[in-house]
């Protein structure tokens, strides 16, 4: 049974690729957004397993949206990305419901089974 | 040669007589052409050698003093025409002198006198004379002599005597003719010389004219003339090749014509320089003077100076030649007289003029301070001076300078006050009350003293100013220039210091003159203030202070107009209810109103039925009327000051006037503060501008840059999992690729947090700082306490202080923890009177410490330089307390703003 996520993100070039990316690894990716709104709508329509979230949504803020996503589709995991690295975030992680979080860079899908195995 | 001709008594009588007529026709008609006196007295002495067949005939004129001098000589070279003989002793000519008869000597031997030693050097044998009578008084002698080969012939002296008598009368024709001719040119040389001094001529010019007619007329080039200057004397004047020099000073004490004639007023002469002491008499000897006559130059009645005539000639000077002289120094008095008397018709005039310019402003109603600027304007420009300067003495022993003439240097400014201690020219002239002159302040002392000395002051006079008998201040001319001031200074600057003095002396004028002090002092204090960049509110308390202590005006209050119909009080002095801070809104037309549309001071005389909170206010407060005074900045009105009266203390009539000056003082402060507020804000425009292209740098790197080289990254992995293991070479490639972009993409994140932390505008402070000493080598201590975010360019402006700091200790300091402190000051300490209005302000404070090393040093390529930058640029202060060994502590305050 393959991994199904949804990808959230404001960059196109990052999502094309991400996607191709985590295809070729065996995900699914069975949907992308780049507006908080979009994310929640796909979340609950398509009930995938994972959401990565780009905590630097331009507009609205990731880590919120992780929050809403927690609290409205409970059964989605999610994960944070981001361009900037866990030591640029400082303690912004350890409040969220995210289960974990991934470099942008390091995107795999292998890093993303790690987390929810935890 | 005995004549051989008839020998019959008459006939031999006939022919002599014959021979007598022809030689005084002869005579006759030579004066009658008008021939000198000196060539008749040889056509006499030719005429009796050949009539009288006598080898040796001489005349000589009677002088005074019991001398003769030879008018005519032949055959006697040892009597010389010109030489000079004491009478003496006995000689033919003394006994002629003395009897007034013809007189005969045969033998010289043994007699006295210094003819008698002539005579017989020179051999002579018989000598025989006979007088010359002019008007009945012997006038002089023809003398004959002859050897003992040559008697004389029986009766000559009989007809010798004959002869003479008629030739008396043509002797003293030509010798009238002489005088006369003499005369006339006397009076022609006057006459030139009167016309010179009749059209105004210098004496200079006169005195040349003079020297040349002397020269000229009385055969005597060496002319000099002369001023007495107490004991000396100044060679003013001096021709040809005198060998005084024009200037230089002679001493009256040694022997001189000039001094002579000092003495006694009249004219006087020296005949014999060879005995005589002292440097004149060496210079007259070795010029080679024998003789010297002087005349006095009297003006106005006193002996002003002296001309002097000297020759170095054998024979002395004439003796007229003294009267003669002193009718050319009459001209020259007269010269120096009219000269004297124009300049001082001039200086009469100027000073005229000056005063009743003077009495025009005070008539004019003019301000004490206008008339005491005009009086030393006028003075200066009158006295002829570079600069006048009055000054008022003080009781507590300071002097104040309430006026001064335009000088040519940087002056100290009116109302400067200056201390008299020391020995000068003002502290000697407060101690004795006369007039002080000081030329060379070389030995004075004081703070007098030591102002002359940096303006360059050479030689000054002050006078005093006396008012109601006293001593009250002191009129000073100064220059700067080496020559000191002419002598005629003093009394002309004293009819200024007069003028002053009398109008001290009245009562308005003093209590106008007090004001004036008082005011000048006033605001000096606040633009004091203004110049040192106090806050404005100190400013305006300081004006309101000034104001109400100087008018004696119960209240004053300052205001700012806040645009919207409202005005806030800034400033205030006074027994009243209203309070710094408090607003008002304007009364549509009240004077406020009126104020605002003229921008003219406005009255008020009754608030009985002004309404609403500003009426209840002011009544409760018992104030009458009011007289507010606005004040432009920028052409428009900013504010105004308001004079409030109460009862039983009215406001004075001139209150717009006096409260004018403090008026621009406030204006220049609030313009000077609001430059400066400018300045400061186009500083952290500049640092905000920066820190937003930055975060926009970032911004870009980020969404753009960054985000296609990750998805390059992810887009490598995928091809590389595409390829078989077993191309190991291509797995390679890619690897090192991917390597390669990765090591990019952490140069570009490196970046990236250089031109601005992520976290900051996304968290805000706490985050960011938190991810900012999460890695640092020494253990930092944050506490951050702030009741709001901050704004953007102070949230930034925080962290980057705080990150610089940090880096300096981490590097530096060698310490053991670190301590980041961020707070505001919820006590409010006050921040003034802030100009936008908004209240009193609050300050973030940022303190980051340790307990390293210290001595840290603010310049010296430190980031610190950047870092305090950064605070000025946002108007906040910056201080640094790094003891060595004890530590370092940065302590920042700047403006919080929120979000």
């Amino acid at each position: 049974m393959r991994l199904r996520c949804i990808l959230v993100d404001d960059s196109r070039e990052f999502l094309a690729s991400a996607a191709r990316l985590l295809e070729s690894q065996g995900v699914e990716v069975v949907g992308l957004a780049s507006s908080s709104g979009d994310a929640l709508r796909l979340a609950e329509t398509l009930r995938p397993d994972v959401a990565l979230v780009d905590i630097e949504l331009v507009v609205e803020d990731g880590i919120e949206l992780a929050g809403e996503l927690a609290s409205r589709v409970p059964s989605v995991q999610v994960v944070l990305i981001s361009s900037y690295e866990r030591d640029d975030l400082g303690d912004l992680l350890a409040a969220s419901p995210a289960i974990g979080f991934v470099p942008k860079r390091s995107l795999s899908a292998s890093a993303i089974d790690s987390l929810l195995r935890r | 040669m005995t004549a051989a001709g008839p020998t019959d008594t008459v006939g031999l009588s006939l022919s002599r007589l014959a021979d007598e007529q022809a030689a005084l026709r002869q005579i006759a008609v030579r004066v009658a052409e008008g021939a000198q006196a000196a060539d008749v007295f040889v056509a006499v002495a030719e005429a009796v050698v050949r009539v009288f067949d006598i080898p040796t005939v001489g005349m000589l004129r009677y002088e005074r003093d019991r001398t003769m001098k030879m008018v005519a000589s032949i055959g006697a070279p040892s009597f010389p025409v010109g030489s000079r003989w004491s009478l003496e002793g006995t000689s033919v000519s003394a006994m002629i002198y003395e009897t007034g008869l013809p007189a005969r000597i045969e033998d010289f031997s043994g007699l006295p006198g210094d003819i008698a030693e002539e005579a017989r050097r020179s051999g002579f044998e018989s000598t025989l004379g006979v007088p010359i009578a002019v008007d009945g008084a012997v006038w002089g002698a023809v003398i004959a002599r002859t050897v003992k080969e040559r008697p004389f012939p029986a009766d000559v002296e009989v007809r010798l005597a004959r002869f003479t008598e008629l030739v008396a009368a043509a002797i003293a024709n030509a010798e009238s003719q002489d005088s006369l001719r003499l005369l006339a040119e006397e009076q022609a040389a006057l006459h030139r010389v009167a016309a010179l001094v009749a059209h105004s001529a210098l004496p200079a010019e006169v005195f040349a004219a003079v020297a040349e007619e002397v020269a000229r007329l009385l055969d005597l080039p060496y002319i000099e003339m002369v001023r007495y200057k107490g004991d000396t004397g100044v060679v003013i004047g001096a021709s040809g090749d005198h060998p005084s020099s024009v200037g230089s000073v002679w001493s009256l004490d040694s022997p001189s014509v000039v001094a002579a004639v000092r003495r006694s007023g009249r004219p006087e002469r020296i005949d014999d320089y060879s005995d005589l002491p002292g440097e004149i008499a060496e210079l007259a000897r070795s010029a080679g003077f024998t003789s010297c006559v002087g005349a006095p130059i009297i003006v106005e009645g006193a002996t002003w100076g002296a001309i002097s005539a000297a020759n170095t000639g054998p024979a002395p000077i004439a003796d007229a030649a003294e009267r003669r002289l002193a009718a050319f120094t009459d001209l020259v008095a007269a010269a120096i007289s009219n000269l004297e008397a124009r300049e001082e018709l001039q200086a009469l005039a100027n000073e005229q003029a000056a005063l009743r310019r003077l009495a025009m402003h005070v008539a004019r109603g003019a301000s004490s301070a206008e008339i005491l600027s005009a009086v030393t304007e006028e003075a200066a420009r009158v006295v002829g001076v570079e600069a006048v300067g009055l000054l008022r003495f003080e009781p507590d022993g300071v002097a104040t300078l309430l006026a001064q003439s335009e000088t040519p240097w940087d002056p100290p400014p009116v109302g400067t006050r200056i201390p008299l201690d020391g020995e000068n020219i003002l502290s000697q002239l407060f101690r004795t009350r006369q007039t002080i002159r000081v030329d060379d302040w070389t030995d004075s002392t004081g703070a007098v003293t030591a102002m002359a000395d940096s303006l360059g002051i050479r030689s000054s006079v002050a006078t005093p100013i006396i008012a109601n008998g006293q001593l009250w201040g002191t009129m000073i001319a100064v220059t700067s220039e080496s020559s000191p001031l002419p002598t005629e200074t003093e009394t002309r600057i004293a009819g200024f210091s007069e003028l002053v003095g009398t109008a001290v002396s009245n009562a308005e004028f003093r209590d106008s003159l007090r004001r004036l002090a008082d005011e000048q002092a006033a605001l000096r204090r606040v633009a004091l203030l203004v110049a040192e960049g106090a806050e404005p509110g100190q400013v305006f308390a300081a004006v309101a202070k000034e104001a109400a202590d100087l008018a004696d005006i119960p209240v004053v209050g300052v205001h700012r107009y806040e645009g919207d119909g409202t005005f806030t009080l800034v400033g205030v002095a006074g027994e009243t209810k209203f309070r710094v801070g408090s607003r008002w809104s304007v009364p549509p037309d009240g004077s406020f109103a009126r104020i605002l549309a003229t921008g003219r001071p406005a009255r008020r005389d009754d608030y009985s039925d002004e309404p609403g909170l500003l009426g209840e206010a002011v009544r409760e407060d018992q104030i009458t009327a009011t007289v507010d005074v606005p004040i432009i900045v920028d052409g428009k009105v900013w504010g105004f000051i308001v004079a409030a009266a109460k009862p039983g203390r009215p406001n004075p009539d001139d209150v717009e006037q006096r409260l004018a000056q403090f008026t621009e003082l406030v204006a220049t402060a609030v313009s000077n503060a609001a430059t400066r507020a400018e300045l400061i804000a186009s500083r952290a425009r500049i640092v905000a501008a920066g820190d937003e292209a930055r975060r926009r740098i970032e911004r870009n790197l980020h969404d753009g840059t960054q985000q296609r080289l990750i998805a390059l990254g992810l887009d490598i992995q995928r091809v590389r999992a595409t390829i078989p293991e077993s191309q190991h070479d291509a797995h390679l490639g890619l690897e090192r690729v991917e390597e390669d972009l990765q090591s990019v993409l952490e140069d570009l994140r490196e970046l990236s947090r250089g031109l601005h932390p992520p976290l900051l505008s996304r968290r805000g402070l706490n985050s960011a700082l938190r991810a900012l000493v999460r890695d640092s080598p020494i253990p930092v201590e944050l506490e951050i306490d702030l009741p709001e975010r901050p704004s953007v360019s102070l949230e930034t402006a925080v962290y980057y202080v705080v990150a610089e700091a940090l880096t300096n200790a981490i590097r530096h300091s060698q310490a053991s923890v670190l301590s980041v402190r961020i707070e505001t000051d919820h006590a409010g300490e006050p921040f003034g009177v802030r100009l936008d209005g908004h209240g009193r302000g609050v300050n973030l404070h940022v303190t980051v410490a340790d307990d390293g090393i210290g001595g840290a040093d603010p310049s010296a390529g430190s980031g610190l330089m950047g870092l305090t930058d950064r605070v000025d640029a946002l108007g906040g202060r910056f201080a640094l307390d790094t003891p060595r060994g004890g530590g370092t502590r940065i302590s920042i305050a700047l403006p919080f703003e929120a979000r």
